[in-house]
C-alpha cells in the first residue's frame, strides 16, 4: 500500500511518488535519500517509508531518519504494526561505540534464549516488562501506542554512566564511571522503564524538555518507571520505597537517584525540592549547572504529589492514582508546555470523571497537591 | 593550566564537576592534555535535544589568565572538545565533586 497522508519534514510532489514499493531494495533506497535531488530525494524516501519490508524495523531506521531529519513520529502514518505477539523485542551491542555506532551488532531478538550477556539480557527483560506492563494494564500497544520494534543498544562507550531514549531507541552505557555500579544502569528496572517511558511521552503529550513542562516530563518517566517496577514485584503503595533506582549508584554517593515520596533525601547533594516552597527557579539556558531550568530538579515536586496520593489510598498504585496519570498523560488534554498548575488541575478532574467527583480517589489526587503547595485551581466546569 | 569539566543532566540529573591541573601532572599526562586543548575546537555545541541527555562545558584557563569555554550538548561536541572532556572525566587525574 502507499502512503497518501502528509509526512512530516518532506514536500509532497503529486505524480512522484510511486506505489511500487517492494522494487528497490531498502538499501539502494536509502542511499538515493540521502544522495538524491529534493524530488528523487522526496520519492525515494516515501518509497521507503510505505515499504512493508521496513515498516516492520522501522525503529530500527533510527540514525537514517536522524540524518533526514525525520523521527519515528513522522511515520506514524503508516499501518500499526502489532502482533498478538506484542512488538518485536531486539538488543544490540555497540561495543563501546558512540552515537555513530548505533545500533551496533544484532544479538538476541524476539524469540532468542538468552545470550548469557547480563547487560543484553537485562535490557530485553526490562524492555519486555515495561512493555507488557503499557499493554496489560493501560491497552498500550508499545512505546508510540502503535506496535512501535523495541530496540536496544548496551555497551555504549566506555564505563559511560548514563542510559538514555534516543528518540526511536534504548541506550545503556555500562556504569562504573564513578556514578553508577557497573551494571547497574540495565540491572534496575525502574531506570529502563523511566527511559522507555521518556518515549512514551514523546508520543504522547509531548511534553517539552524545559522548564516545568520538562520536569513533569521527568515526573512521568519516575512515576511510571516505579510503577512498572512496584507491579513486577508485587508491591503496593504502602510498602513500596518510592525510591527511583535504588542501589543503581556507587555507594559512597549514595542510595538511590531519587526518592518521590521524601524528594532530597536519596544521595549526599539531593537538591530535590519537596513542595513549591522550595521551588529552583532556574535559567533555561546553555549552563549545564541549570539543567533546561531544573527538569530533574524540580521534578521531585511532581513525583510527591503522586506519591502521597497512592500512599492515600493505599492498594497497588498502578491500579489507583496509575492510570489517572496514564489518561493526562496520554488523553490528547495536557498541552507540551504545561506546568504543575496545569497538570494538577487535569489530575484532579481526570480523577473525577474515572472515580467520580468527591470520590477517595479524587480527595487523594488533590491532597497530594496540597501537599507539594502547587495551587488547584478552581474548576471552570 | 587547569581544565574544569562540568557534566550535567543524565538519567541521575546530577552536576559532577572535574578539575584537572597540569602542574599535578606528570610530563607525559601533561603533554596529553594540551595536546588535547590544543586540538580543541573552543565554542559552543548544540544542546542534546534526548530526554536525560547529557550537557557539558569545557572550560580551560591557561597560565596568563585567559579562559576559553565550550558548551554543547550529548553527541554535540564541537571538534575535539568531547576528546578532552572524555580525558578528564574518565582519566585518573581529576578532582571531582559533586553538586550544582
Amino acid at each position: 500500500m502507499c502512503a497518501t497522508g502528509p509526512v512530516g519534514g518532506l514536500r509532497h510532489t503529486p505524480g512522484v511518488i510511486g506505489c511500487r514499493c517492494e522494487i528497490a531494495p531498502p538499501t539502494l533506497l536509502l542511499a538515493v535519500a540521502e544522495a538524491g535531488d529534493p524530488d528523487v530525494r522526496d520519492a525515494a524516501l516515501r518509497t521507503l517509508l510505505t515499504s512493508a519490508a521496513l515498516r516492520s524495523r522501522r525503529a530500527t531506521l533510527g540514525p537514517t531518519l536522524r540524518r533526514l531529519g525525520l523521527s519515528p513520529a513522522d511515520l506514524a502514518f503508516l499501518p500499526a504494526e502489532a502482533t498478538a505477539a506484542g512488538p518485536e523485542n531486539t538488543v544490540y551491542d555497540v561495543a563501546g561505540g558512540e552515537e555513530a555506532a548505533l545500533p551496533g551488532r544484532r544479538v538476541r531478538g524476539t524469540t532468542d534464549p538468552p545470550s548469557g550477556d547480563a547487560a543484553v539480557d537485562e535490557a530485553f527483560d526490562g524492555a519486555a516488562e515495561t512493555a507488557a506492563f503499557y499493554r496489560e494494564v493501560f491497552g498500550r500497544d508499545s512505546i508510540d501506542g502503535r506496535g512501535l520494534d523495541l530496540v536496544s543498544s548496551v555497551h555504549f562507550g566506555r564505563r559511560y554512566d548514563n542510559a538514555f531514549w534516543t528518540g526511536d531507541q534504548m541506550v545503556y552505557g555500562d556504569g562504573g564511571g564513578g556514578v553508577f555500579v557497573a551494571g547497574g544502569l540495565t540491572r534496575a528496572l525502574d531506570v529502563v522503564a523511566h527511559e522507555l517511558t521518556h518515549g512514551v511521552v514523546q508520543f504522547s503529550a509531548g511534553l517539552q524538555y524545559r522548564g516545568q513542562s520538562g520536569a513533569l516530563n521527568e515526573s512521568f518517566s519516575d512515576v511510571f518507571g516505579v510503577l512498572v517496577a512496584q507491579r513486577a514485584a508485587g508491591t503496593d503503595a504502602a510498602s513500596a520505597s518510592w525510591l527511583v533506582g535504588e542501589g543503581t549508584l556507587e555507594p559512597s554517593l549514595g542510595r538511590a537517584l531519587r526518592s518521590m515520596i521524601a524528594p532530597g533525601t536519596a544521595y549526599a547533594g539531593d537538591d530535590q525540592p519537596a513542595d513549591m516552597d522550595s521551588y529552583a527557579d532556574l535559567p533555561v539556558d546553555d549552563d549545564p549547572r541549570n539543567d533546561n531550568g531544573g527538569v530533574h530538579i524540580n521534578s521531585g515536586i511532581p513525583n510527591r504529589a503522586f506519591a502521597e496520593a497512592a500512599r492515600a489510598l493505599g492498594g497497588n498504585a498502578w491500579e489507583t492514582v496509575g492510570p489517572v496519570w496514564y489518561e493526562v498523560l496520554t488523553g490528547g488534554r495536557l498541552s507540551r508546555v504545561a506546568d504543575f498548575e496545569d497538570c494538577a488541575a487535569l489530575t484532579v478532574a481526570v480523577a473525577g470523571e474515572r472515580y467520580g467527583g468527591g470520590s477517595a480517589e479524587q480527595d487523594a489526587v488533590r491532597g497530594g497537591w496540597e501537599e507539594v503547595r502547587v495551587r488547584l485551581r478552581a474548576d471552570p466546569r | 593550566m587547569k581544565v574544569t569539566v562540568v557534566r550535567s543532566g543524565g538519567v541521575a540529573g546530577m552536576v559532577l564537576t572535574v578539575e584537572v591541573d597540569a602542574a599535578e601532572l606528570d610530563a607525559d599526562a601533561a603533554a596529553q592534555l594540551r595536546g588535547l586543548v590544543d586540538a580543541c575546537e573552543f565554542g559552543d555545541g548544540p544542546p542534546s535535544v534526548i530526554a536525560d541527555g547529557f550537557g557539558y562545558e569545557v572550560a580551560v584557563e591557561r597560565d596568563d589568565g585567559t579562559v576559553e569555554r565550550s558548551r554543547f550538548g550529548q553527541g554535540g561536541a564541537p571538534p575535539g572538545a568531547g576528546a578532552l572532556a572524555s580525558w578528564v572525566i574518565d582519566g585518573p587525574h581529576g578532582h571531582r565533586s559533586a553538586g550544582r
